[in-house]
């Protein structure tokens, strides 16, 4: 196996909230993102998602934990040190309205991640900007319309093309086709896959969206208030999951198909991520949970010999999609 | 089949914006009978949302103008003096909507939002006998300790709780057409199905006709008896969900059907988006308003361009679409498009 | 109240968005020029505006209205005056000569000295929205962007002033500081009192336009443009100028066209109660300060500087409110 060219162990994030305990947004996650592996971080929303990607990108302190990349330890860089870093690791948001600057062109916004790093491209700022603009399908004598000139789609794929400015190596994806339409998020999601195959890039990509993350990710990590729940290749997790979690949140994606597996209905809400509950922090909406459960706090690992780590007592066997209903039934 | 209960006749909504005339809503009709639920799909811009408003009644009178029937139980309500109407809306005919903050109020708990919806449409019903149905109901809806929610705020509730609240408000009166809004696209799966689930119990209680305004095939599939596919304020294809969904007869509907990304099935190609953005309502593409984004345009002599196609049986009996495409041609054109029978 | 009446559920609506690229121009049309073009349309802006350029030209261009008259603010025609000290004539002694009549004792031309008076109370307006603006636009982005310790120093010293009472405190300081500089009987030359004025203004008006931008920028802030920019490696200068600072013109532009009109008023005010300009300069408030006592006797000399000054307020306040709404369309009807 090649090393990683991301590796995240115990990452830990906790917001400081006057007047009350501290939100726990992200608590001990470990991620490992091989060169030019796209993986898929998924889950409900407050699971952390966001805040784990912000941390990855460095736009957010960790409160513990570490983030080594390409075998570098960048936890904790800071001002003059984060700079080359910032060539390295970009982000895509999934705000179309929010993410691009209104008063700024799009050539403008293309060019940004330049002008700050003071890179004159060979053949000028503006050729490249060109060139980005056409890489992600955009006229690129569209150089000085605003952003309010685009669709929500066009608008993404500015983001893109931004983030692309600087040769990075990493692009974590924070929900980049969640706002958009179905007919459009194809369009962008066939564009992420094109980069990944034509530039050799590597992914994280955050989404809600089960079924987008399976037609973009190789490897999938999903997570629970905080916590990765379950990780594995793509094959793995969608055809048989293993933790109770992961297979609640796969049922529960009306489908356009025939079939599928039993239908779990989760009840009651997340918990508040200040006050998470003991030991596992599913238990309170598990329908399988038992007192250990409550007690010892399951460990992300592999078990009965598959690639797929798991964090559960009792996970479901490895071909548990084959029974279908049998786990059918409410939380206790 | 049952007698449909809400009956639309060649609605018409025009909207007056500062880019010019917004033709929202063309020529649409449809109908609900109780205990139905049709679905209304279309990307974002297609008018869906319009024409739920349409229904309601809730256009400013001053910058819209709406054309055709809207009949609830045989009466027409266009022909409704507005206090009448005012006294349906909320009553026999509720809406749910995506964002339910814009339809709670943020400086009123959510129990007297509710009781005052009871007791407005509800002459005689006591302050405490609307507070225990304000209860019972956000029991029945799926929110934990009611006794103790009732007199908290909106900005208390977490969004999957907030949709509930509204929904409940929507129920108090037992309405007997229910338009839900993208009821759930703000939400996560888990509390999607939650909703949804309880909406279809809550049908199959009191018998509501629901309209489902949806862009997301899957929730259609699972919750619609009937679909209404849109396209450009107009619909394009219209037919039983086993018709529309099994065997659709409308590239535009085709192109939607390809382009959602799947939990099963092969992952190995790419995605088959449409290509291109939905139009814009002000300045309709003539013709066919599809026509530049379909992929069979060419194919239909020129039609496509110069002539709107009429919504004709189409496929089985009561399956209706709007396409210049020959009959004899759509099954192919489907399978090159990936799309399935 | 289950619903409310109308539910507009698309505030708003992107516009025409699909539309756009289809558009055949390729030039992008700006924000800014969306506004412009905006404003042309609305009439009021129009004719606000075009007697806001009248009077910016009546004040520059004061030298050369003084050369085609043939009479200068300073010079006296005590001849145009009865044994009273009163204007010969009618309506204070408008003719051919003196347009708007002269002075009643000192025989000065009124129509010159009001010509001369707008340049000094455009000047001093200017000036004093000018450094008010940037005071403000600076403060309210260090206190907005950086937050914490920068943000709570900023806000108390804005609480600070605004807490301080305007007047008691011009009435007080004007004297006090003129008499640090010049003794009590040395001329203080009018160049000086308009500084003193300008810096009055500024430690009082800065406050307003302060608040308005860092709510602003708190707001932006969070946007993820901001974002962006920060996860691409930029830089303070960067975020605060590039990025924010364009974003912030439109409600800068708004402020400062509505503080012009209040500093007009209040220089005029000021020099009403003694603490202004000073005689022989022209100036509004000295002028209306003066000509109150000929209220019976002499009403054209109050009329005609009242007057000035009424519409030259009205102008810039409608001006002001047109371009809110021309730069923020949301906000108006
Ligand atoms: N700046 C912040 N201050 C306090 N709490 C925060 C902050 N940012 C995020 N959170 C909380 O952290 C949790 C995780 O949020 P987020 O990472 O945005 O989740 P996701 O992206 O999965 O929806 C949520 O409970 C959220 O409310
Ligand atoms: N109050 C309004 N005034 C003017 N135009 C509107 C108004 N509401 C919606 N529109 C326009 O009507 C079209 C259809 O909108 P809508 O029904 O909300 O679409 P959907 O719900 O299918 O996404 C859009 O182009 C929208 O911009
Ligand atoms: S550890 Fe226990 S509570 Fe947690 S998911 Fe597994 S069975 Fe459920
Ligand atoms: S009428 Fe023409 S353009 Fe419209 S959907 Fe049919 S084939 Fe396509
Ligand atoms: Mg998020
Ligand atoms: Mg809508």
């Amino acid at each position: 196996m090649t090393s990683p060219l991301l590796k995240v162990e115990g990452l830990t994030k906790e917001f400081a909230v006057r007047g009350g305990p501290p939100v726990q947004a992200v608590s001990g996650v470990d991620l490992s993102v091989a060169p030019g592996e796209a993986v898929g971080l998924v889950g409900e929303s407050g699971c952390g998602k966001t805040t784990t990607g912000r941390m990855l990108v460095r736009l957010l302190e960790p409160t513990a934990g570490s983030i080594t990349f390409d075998g570098r330890d960048i936890t904790h860089l800071r001002g003059r040190a984060l700079r080359p870093l910032r060539r390295d690791i970009q982000i895509v948001f999934q705000d179309p309205y929010g993410s691009l600057n209104p008063r700024h062109t799009v050539g403008s916004i293309v060019a940004m991640p330049l002008e700050v790093n003071g890179i004159k491209p060979p053949g000028g700022t503006r050729r490249r900007v060109q060139e980005l603009l056409e890489l992600v399908g955009l006229n690129p004598e569209h150089y000085n319309r605003y952003p309010h000139e685009f669709s929500g789609g066009q608008r993404q794929r500015i983001g893109i093309a931004r983030a692309l400015a600087l040769n990075p190596r990493l692009i974590v994806a924070d929900e980049p086709v969640s706002a958009l339409d179905v007919s459009v998020q194809a369009q962008v999601v066939n564009l992420l896959r094109g980069l990944q195959r034509d530039l050799g890039l590597t992914f994280v990509l955050i989404a809600h969206d089960l079924a987008v993350v399976r037609h973009f990710c190789q490897r999938v990590a999903v997570m629970y208030l905080g916590k990765v729940v379950e990780s594995g290749d793509r094959e793995d997790i969608y055809a048989a999951p293993r933790h109770p979690y992961t297979r609640a949140l796969l049922s529960a994606v009306p489908e356009l198909g025939e079939g599928g597996q039993g239908r779990i209905r989760l009840t009651g809400e997340v918990p508040a991520p200040t006050d998470p509950p003991s030991g596992c922090r599913f238990r309170t909406r598990c329908w399988k949970a038992q007192e250990i459960c409550a007690s010892a706090e399951p460990e992300l690992v592999p078990r009965g010999g598959s690639r797929q780590a798991v964090a559960c007592h009792f996970p479901e066997p490895e071909s548990a999609h084959a029974e279908g209903e049998a786990a059918h039934g409410a939380a206790g | 089949m049952s007698v449909p209960y809400l009956r639309v006749e060649n609605l018409t909504v025009r909207l007056r914006s500062s880019d010019g005339v917004v033709r929202a809503v063309n020529d649409l009709s449809f109908s609900v009978a109780r205990g139905r639920t049709l679905g209304i799909v279309g990307e974002s811009g297609s008018g869906k949302t319009v024409t739920g408003l349409a229904v309601m009644g809730l256009h400013d009178p001053r910058r819209s103008e709406i054309g055709g029937r809207i009949l609830v139980d045989g009466v027409d309500l266009q022909a409704l003096p507005e206090p009448e109407r005012r006294r349906l809306r909320g009553g026999d005919l509720a809406m749910i909507f995506q964002d339910p903050l814009s339809a709670l109020h943020p400086y009123y708990t959510v129990g007297r939002q509710i009781t005052e919806a009871h007791r407005v449409h509800q002459k005689g019903v006591g302050r405490a006998a609307a507070r225990r149905h304000a209860i019972d109901l956000l029991g029945r809806v799926g929110i934990p300790q009611p006794q103790r929610r009732v007199d908290q705020y909106p900005h208390e509730f977490s969004g999957g709780m907030r949709q509930r609240a509204m929904i409940a408000m929507a129920l108090v009166n037992n309405p007997k057409v229910l338009i839900a809004d993208e009821p759930t696209t703000a939400l996560d799966v888990t509390v999607q199905a939650q909703i949804l689930d309880l909406l279809a119990d809550l049908q199959r209680e009191y018998q509501s006709a629901i309209i489902m305004i949806t862009h997301d095939l899957g929730v259609v599939r699972q919750v619609a008896h009937d679909v209404l596919v849109m396209y450009g304020g107009r619909a394009v294809e219209q037919g039983s969900a086993a018709q529309v969904l099994g065997d659709p007869q409308h590239p535009y509907t085709w192109g939607l059907l390809a382009s959602v990304p799947t939990l099963r099935g092969p992952v190995a190609g790419d995605l088959v988006p449409i290509p291109g953005n939905p139009p814009s309502l002000v300045h309709l593409p003539g013709g066919c308003a599809f026509h530049p984004r379909c992929r069979f345009a060419d194919r239909t002599g020129g039609a496509s361009r110069e002539r709107v196609p009429e919504l004709l049986p189409s496929g089985q009996a009561g399956h209706l679409a709007a396409c210049h495409l020959p009959a004899a041609d759509r099954r192919a054109a489907r399978t090159e498009t990936g799309v399935s029978a | 109240m289950a619903l409310p009446a109308e539910v507009d559920l698309n505030p708003a609506p992107p516009p025409a968005e699909p539309a756009a690229p289809v558009a055949p121009e390729v030039a992008g049309r700006s924000p800014s020029r969306l506004a412009w073009a905006r404003l042309k349309k609305d009439r009021v802006a129009v004719v606000s505006a075009a007697v806001i350029v009248l009077m910016l030209v009546i004040a520059l261009g004061a030298p050369l209205i003084e050369w085609a008259y043939g009479i200068g603010p300073y010079d006296d025609f005590k001849a145009r005056l009865d044994r009273f000290g009163m204007p010969l004539g009618y309506a204070g002694g408008i003719d051919g000569d003196h347009w708007f009549g002269v002075e009643p004792h000192l025989g000065r031309d009124i129509f010159i000295r009001l010509v001369y008076g707008m340049r000094t109370s455009l000047l001093i307006a200017t000036a004093a929205a000018t450094l008010t603006s940037v005071i403000g636009v600076l403060v309210g982005l260090a206190a907005g962007f950086l937050g914490r310790w920068v943000d709570a120093i900023l806000g108390w010293v804005m609480d600070f002033a605004l807490a301080m009472p305007f007047m008691v405190f011009a009435l007080a300081v004007v004297p006090t500081v003129a008499l640090r500089f010049y003794g009590p009987r040395d001329d203080i030359p009018p160049l000086f009192r308009g500084v003193v004025l300008v810096g009055i203004f500024a430690v009082f008006g800065w406050t307003g336009t302060a608040r308005l931008v860092r709510g602003q920028v708190i707001s932006l802030r969070e946007r993820e443009f901001i974002e962006a920019a920060r996860a691409a490696g930029a830089g303070l200068g960067h975020m605060l100028f590039k990025q924010l600072l364009p974003n912030l013109w439109a409600p800068i532009l708004i402020s400062f066209s509505l503080a012009l009109p209040s500093y007009v008023t209040a220089e005029a005010a000021l020099s009403f109660l003694d603490v202004g300009m000073v005689e022989p300069v022209p100036d509004f408030g000295r002028m209306i300060n003066k000509s109150i006592n000929y209220l019976q006797s002499d009403p054209a000399y109050v009329f005609f500087p009242g007057i000035t000054i009424f519409v030259m307020v009205l102008a810039f306040n409608l001006f002001g409110d047109a371009l809110r709404d021309a730069l923020d369309p949301r906000s108006s009807r």
